[in-house]
């Protein structure tokens, strides 16, 4: 009887672990890549900004492509499909971490002392398909850092604070390139972004370690150039350098050229990004709702209050200029007219490690320009500027225009009498052609 | 000279028309594959002679790319339609080259000095000759040199051209082409003695029947026949290469 009991028991217990087991959700990713998405907008990929290289680069595989400093400066976000099982369950929620270690490991999350990772999204409740956005300031938010310095609850970052501080944190690495030429140059780190299943109030370790996903992230630019000169033409600047030797991260070059002394940035002028700076509350009538003091109060996604000018960066002003001394270019507020109407910048780009000069054209002849050079990775990182150079383009004699202007004159310019000669060259060519494949023939049907 | 062209010319379609009358048998070469065509692979310095145009108050070429000559690199492919027993062939033959010039451009006054930036000329001469090669030393003879001569049309396209692209000033395009006399006159050395068994293996194997190295002072009298309105991008100089006969 005892016997029996002790079966029965057995059996219950093992039912009561199965029926557990099937009762834990599962996650897995949808099809596809994640791809980059803007701030406040979950219907257009992101065109690349700051990307100068590598056109498909938008996609990130977690191998050759990554995340950069214009990525993360501009609040760009990772679309994740996540698709779940045995869900919605009260007893178990969604956390999405990100770390250079394993989160999946305990006391890696959720622990103020041990915590190697960082939380990077507030996940809503579970659902059987989900899409996550990542936002990339989250992500390297918290690079450089370990325990105890690590959160354990989900806040927003500010972008730029973010950025800048994670790139600040960059590790030089040691690259040599073909020629054997050794250089030290801003590394990459590898962070892994986990969607991890924990049971509520069990927070040491998840229940379902779940899935993630590796990206690449170098946040610094190659190595400065050197030497730059702005050899002078008409109507362009022909601008050399020197490369950076042995940096291999060097994939191209940013040409920036704008009139001495002239800003060439937003100087002085606040910029804010809506994301950050939280949605102005409204009454019913669409007036803004005062605070105390009798100011618009801002919120957050999550509806939390936030500064008004949360999010809101002031950039200093950024002169071109030809003295040495003084010479400035901020790259990285510099923007390229396409169409070249704004006239105050103009940019011209090289490609390739080894790539030591290119032409910036459309300039206007009697201005002086003062030009700038940086390189930049695969990435879409500017490095760092080297000192400007300057030039003033100028008016040519070309050959023709001292041709004609000594006399010269041609009256047929592929016209009339020269295209009658290239008639009878092109028709007799064919003649010949003609002849050689009928004697080929021939000798073909001879020898047969 | 207009008759002198005229006479090359006809000479140039005449073996282009002529049927050949000789066949392969004229010329016994035991164990060989028939000959039909000729090759060559040319090289030569270039001087234009754009400064002797008539009317120029100047020599704008030499003032802006010097007196260096260019290297002319050029392709030849000549059909020996007419073979003469005991003398050699004649036959059409047509050359497509490419050469260019590139030399800083000069401020214009009142600055001085030379910019950074190149002005360039480019040409791409072409010509249609008639080409009697003289093959009785060789073949009867044993000695290994093949005396020829050649005479037709030439044309070259030119284009002047800077970083801004293909130039103009006062309502001229420096895009254009300049045709006018080729004649040409120089000899072969056979190569086949060095290595008689690599010689055959080679025809053999690509059929080509024999390998020369050749040199030939040519002329390229590029004037529109003549004409005061012509950019004068014709040569006179000296070529040298390799041919091949298949």
């Amino acid at each position: 009887m005892r016997k029996l009991w002790w079966m029965l028991l057995a059996t219950s217990l093992t039912m009561l672990v199965t029926t557990s087991a099937l009762a834990v959700p599962t996650i897995a990713f949808g099809t596809g890549v994640p791809n980059r998405y803007p701030a406040n907008d979950d219907n257009t990929i992101y065109g690349c900004p700051g990307r100068n290289s590598q056109a498909n680069s938008c996609l990130v595989d977690g191998t050759s492509q990554g995340i950069g400093y214009h990525d993360c400066l501009d609040d760009t976000r990772l679309k994740f499909s996540l698709i779940l099982t045995q869900v919605p369950d009260p007893n178990y929620n969604l956390q999405v971490w990100a770390g250079t270690t394993d989160c999946t490991q305990a006391g890696a999350t959720n622990n103020a002392t041990t915590g190697t990772c960082w939380p990077v999204y507030q996940a809503p409740n579970l659902s059987v398909s989900m899409v996550a956005y990542i936002r990339v300031a989250d992500i390297v938010r918290y690079l450089g850092e370990g325990p105890p310095n690590l959160p354990t609850t989900y806040t927003p970052a500010d972008a730029t604070t973010a950025c800048n501080a994670a790139a600040g944190t960059s590790v030089p690495t040691q690259v040599t390139d073909d020629a054997g030429n050794s250089t030290s140059t801003a590394g990459e780190s590898t962070v892994t972004i986990y969607f991890m299943i924990f049971q509520n109030g069990q927070t040491t370790q998840p229940a379902v370690p779940g899935v993630n996903f590796s990206v690449k992230v170098k946040l610094v630019g190659p190595n400065a150039v050197t030497g730059v000169a702005a050899g002078e033409g008409e109507n362009e600047l022909i601008v050399s350098w020197t490369p950076p030797i042995g940096d291999t991260t060097v994939q191209g070059y940013n040409v920036y050229a704008a009139p001495n002394g002239t800003v060439v940035d937003d100087g002085g002028q606040t910029v804010c990004s809506d994301a950050q700076a939280g949605t102005e509350l409204l009454d019913d009538a669409g007036n803004p709702i005062l605070d105390d003091a009798g100011n618009p109060i801002y919120v957050d996604d999550a509806g939390n209050p936030v500064a008004p000018d949360a999010g809101c960066t002031t950039a200093a002003p950024s002169v071109a200029t030809c003295d040495e001394a003084g010479s400035t270019f901020d790259v990285a507020s510099i923007s390229c007219p396409t169409g070249g109407d704004a006239g105050a910048v103009v940019c011209a780009q090289a490609s390739g490690v080894t790539q030591d000069h290119t032409t910036v054209t459309g300039l206007a002849n009697g201005t002086s320009y003062a030009v700038a050079v940086a390189a930049f990775d695969q990435f879409g990182n500017s490095g760092a500027v080297a000192t400007a150079a300057c030039g003033t383009p100028k008016p040519i004699d070309d050959f023709w225009k001292k041709y004609i202007q000594a006399g010269g004159n041609v009256s047929c310019a592929l016209e009339g009498g020269a295209n009658g000669g290239a008639a009878v060259i092109v028709a007799s060519a064919s003649v010949l052609g003609l002849a050689f494949a009928r004697r080929r023939r021939k000798g073909r049907s001879e020898r047969r | 000279m207009r008759r002198l062209w005229m006479a090359g010319a006809v000479l140039a379609l005449a073996s282009l028309a002529t049927p050949a009358r000789a066949a392969e048998s004229d010329f016994p070469k035991p164990h060989t594959s028939p000959q039909w065509f000729a090759f060559e692979l040319r090289f030569a310095p270039y001087w234009p002679q754009i400064d002797s145009q008539p009317g120029l108050t100047t020599t704008p070429y030499r003032n802006i790319f010097g007196t260096m000559p260019r290297l002319l690199v050029s392709a030849e492919l000549e059909a020996e339609l007419l073979k003469i027993p005991h003398f050699g062939s004649l036959g059409p033959a047509f050359s497509f080259g490419y050469t260019q010039m590139s030399a800083p451009a000069p401020f214009s006054a009142p600055a001085t000095g030379d910019s950074a930036e190149n002005t360039n000329l480019e040409v791409y001469p072409m010509y249609l000759v008639a080409v009697l090669r003289v093959d009785v030393f060789l073949r009867d003879f044993k000695i290994p040199i093949v005396p020829y001569a050649k005479f037709g049309l030439g044309m070259t396209v030119w284009r002047a051209y800077t970083d801004q692209g293909t130039s103009s000033f006062n309502g001229q395009t420096g895009f254009g082409a300049t045709w006018g006399e080729q004649i040409a006159v120089g000899g072969m050395i056979n190569l086949d003695w060095i290595d008689r068994r690599a010689a055959m293996s080679l025809d053999q194997a690509a059929g080509i029947n024999h390998t020369y190295v050749f040199g030939e002072w040519m002329l390229a009298n590029l004037d529109n026949f003549g004409s005061s309105t012509a950019l004068r991008v014709g040569t006179d100089t000296f070529a040298a290469g390799l041919a091949f006969e298949f």
